[in-house]
Formats: structure tokens, C-alpha cells, sequence
């Protein structure tokens, strides 16, 4: 019996671990696993050598593209038709855009009341009075 | 919006601040002023739809539009006076009569329309609208085609602005006729 516990305590008892077992498991660890132990300059380049990242960067360019496109044709090439916020000096805010309104609004009045008085005038003309 | 008016462009410009008097007689009164900038930010919220367009077409060098309309509850609320001094400014060198309707009946008024121009450039125009009841002065200062102006009637969907001669409710043309 005592020879059993002798031989337990033989194979279960605290050893030291081989020199060669720690790289051994480093070895077979996944990368990711390993990054925590990688300075963050080359973490940051592991980043970028993603395979998403040539999607993303697409992406961003296309996006960026569509901006600078839609500006420029906002702001220069369809000054006419892009109101209220069109043209080379861009309405500077909300007391702007309401004078605008309010001094449109006027001048159609205005045009209004002199093309009636206009007309009146010309048929007058046209047909003598009677 | 008081305006101090650029000497260059004094010459189109009529003063007809006697009129000012007139407001507190008035049933109703219509005083729109446009000057340079002004129009110059009324036309950046003018669409490309067609009859903004045209408008837009149409005031461009524009130096200013000018309104002052009134009308009375009782006939004889302005004076004689009154239009004289209008009509002296455009008695003065460059200003041309364009045309002018004076009506027979008492119910209708007079319609004068004079026209600023230099040799091939028209300056301004000014409307004289004088009916018993109402009195309506339009000066635009700048070049305008007034062919295009008097085609602009009716489009914008500007309700009724109470202007027309107060007897029938009819302008005084349409009585006539």
C-alpha cells in the first residue's frame, strides 16, 4: 500500500517544466494571441494589412469623391438652380435666408404691380376708350 | 429701409417722399424698396421654374425697384400737387413719355408710363397710376424690358393686393371697357 502512495505522490508531486516547453507553446499560440505581446507600431501595420482594408479605403474615397462633387455643384457649377444656398457668397444664416425671402416676396409684389399697371396701359391704348 | 442712393444712379431714381403723408388716409397701402443688394438677394431665392427664371432674367442689372401704392376709402385723398411733383422729375432731360392714358369717365383714373433712357440703354422707368381712389407710383431704376415686364402679369399666384380702383372693385380699364 505504502509503495502505491509512494508511487502516487512520485507522479503527481511538483516537477520544473522543461526549458524547451514555453517556446513550444508560443510557438503554437494563434497570431492574434501574440500581437499583445507586439510593440503598437507593428500592431498598427498588422492592422492595415487586414484584408477589409483596401474595401474600406474604397469606401471612403468614393464618399469623399461624392462630397467635393456635390460642393462644387452646389457652390459653382449650378449657382441658378441649387437655391437658397447657392452662388459664390452663401447666404450667412437665418436672418439672411428670411430677408431673402421677405425681399423676393417684394419684389414679385412689386413686378406684380407694374406689369398690371403695364397691361392696363397697353390695352388702354389698344382700344380706344369707348 | 432707408437708402442713401449712389449719385451715378440719381437720375432714374424719382423722390416722391411727399407721398409719405398719404399712408395715414390710406385703407391700404403697398411700399416695397428694392435696391441693389436687395435684389441681388431676392434673385438668389428665385427657382429655375419658369416664371422665376424669367424674373430673375429680367432684374438682372437692376439697380432698384421702387413701389409705393395707395388706396383710399374716400376719392380726393391726394392732390393735384401731389402728381405735379412726380411728373417734374420726369420732365427732366432724359426721361421720355411712353404712353399716357387719361380716362373720360370719373370713376377711372390716369396712367402714365415714362421711360429713362440714353442712346441705346434704358435707365429706368416710372409708372404714374392716379384713380380716384388710388394712387400708385413704380420706379425701376436700371435697364428693363418693359415688353417682358408687362408679359410677367399674372404669373407669380400673388393674391389680390387690394390696389385696384375702389369703386367696382374692377381696375379702372376694365370699366371702361
Amino acid at each position: 500500500m505504502n509503495h502505491i502512495e509512494d508511487e502516487l505522490k512520485k507522479t503527481l508531486g511538483r516537477t520544473e517544466a522543461p526549458e524547451t516547453l514555453l517556446p513550444g507553446i508560443m510557438k503554437r499560440l494563434p497570431a492574434t494571441s501574440r500581437t499583445a505581446r507586439m510593440p503598437w507600431t507593428a500592431r498598427l501595420a498588422n492592422f492595415f494589412r487586414a484584408p477589409w482594408i483596401p474595401w474600406a479605403a474604397a469606401a471612403c474615397t468614393a464618399c469623399l469623391v461624392l462630397l467635393v462633387s456635390g460642393v462644387l455643384y452646389y457652390r459653382v457649377l449650378a449657382p441658378e438652380t441649387a437655391e437658397p444656398f447657392a452662388g459664390k457668397t452663401p447666404v450667412s444664416g437665418l436672418a439672411e435666408i428670411e430677408q431673402g425671402r421677405q425681399a423676393k416676396e417684394q419684389l414679385l409684389i412689386a413686378l406684380q404691380i407694374a406689369s398690371e399697371k403695364l397691361t392696363e396701359a397697353s390695352q388702354a391704348v389698344n382700344q380706344p376708350e369707348r | 429701409v432707408t437708402v442713401t442712393w449712389p449719385v451715378v444712379a440719381q437720375d432714374a431714381r424719382l423722390d416722391y417722399s411727399h407721398l409719405d403723408r398719404l399712408a395715414d388716409k390710406a385703407e391700404n397701402v403697398v411700399d416695397v424698396t428694392l435696391d441693389e443688394s436687395l435684389l441681388r438677394l431676392a434673385s438668389r431665392f428665385l427657382s429655375a421654374e419658369k416664371e422665376e427664371a424669367a424674373v430673375k432674367e429680367l432684374i438682372q442689372g437692376l439697380k432698384g425697384i421702387f413701389v409705393r401704392s395707395y388706396t383710399f376709402d374716400q376719392p380726393g385723398s391726394y392732390t393735384a400737387d401731389d402728381l405735379r411733383i412726380i411728373r417734374d422729375q420726369t420732365n427732366k432731360a432724359g426721361w421720355k413719355r411712353l404712353m399716357g392714358v387719361r380716362s373720360k369717365r370719373q370713376s377711372s383714373g390716369n396712367l402714365e408710363v415714362y421711360m429713362m433712357h440714353d442712346d441705346r440703354t434704358v435707365r429706368g422707368v416710372a409708372i404714374l397710376a392716379a384713380g380716384p381712389r388710388q394712387l400708385t407710383v413704380v420706379n425701376i431704376v436700371g435697364p428693363i424690358d418693359i415688353a417682358k415686364l408687362r408679359d410677367l402679369e399674372g404669373q407669380f399666384g400673388i393674391p389680390e393686393l387690394g390696389i385696384e380702383d375702389g369703386e367696382s372693385g374692377k381696375k379702372g380699364k376694365e370699366e371702361d371697357e
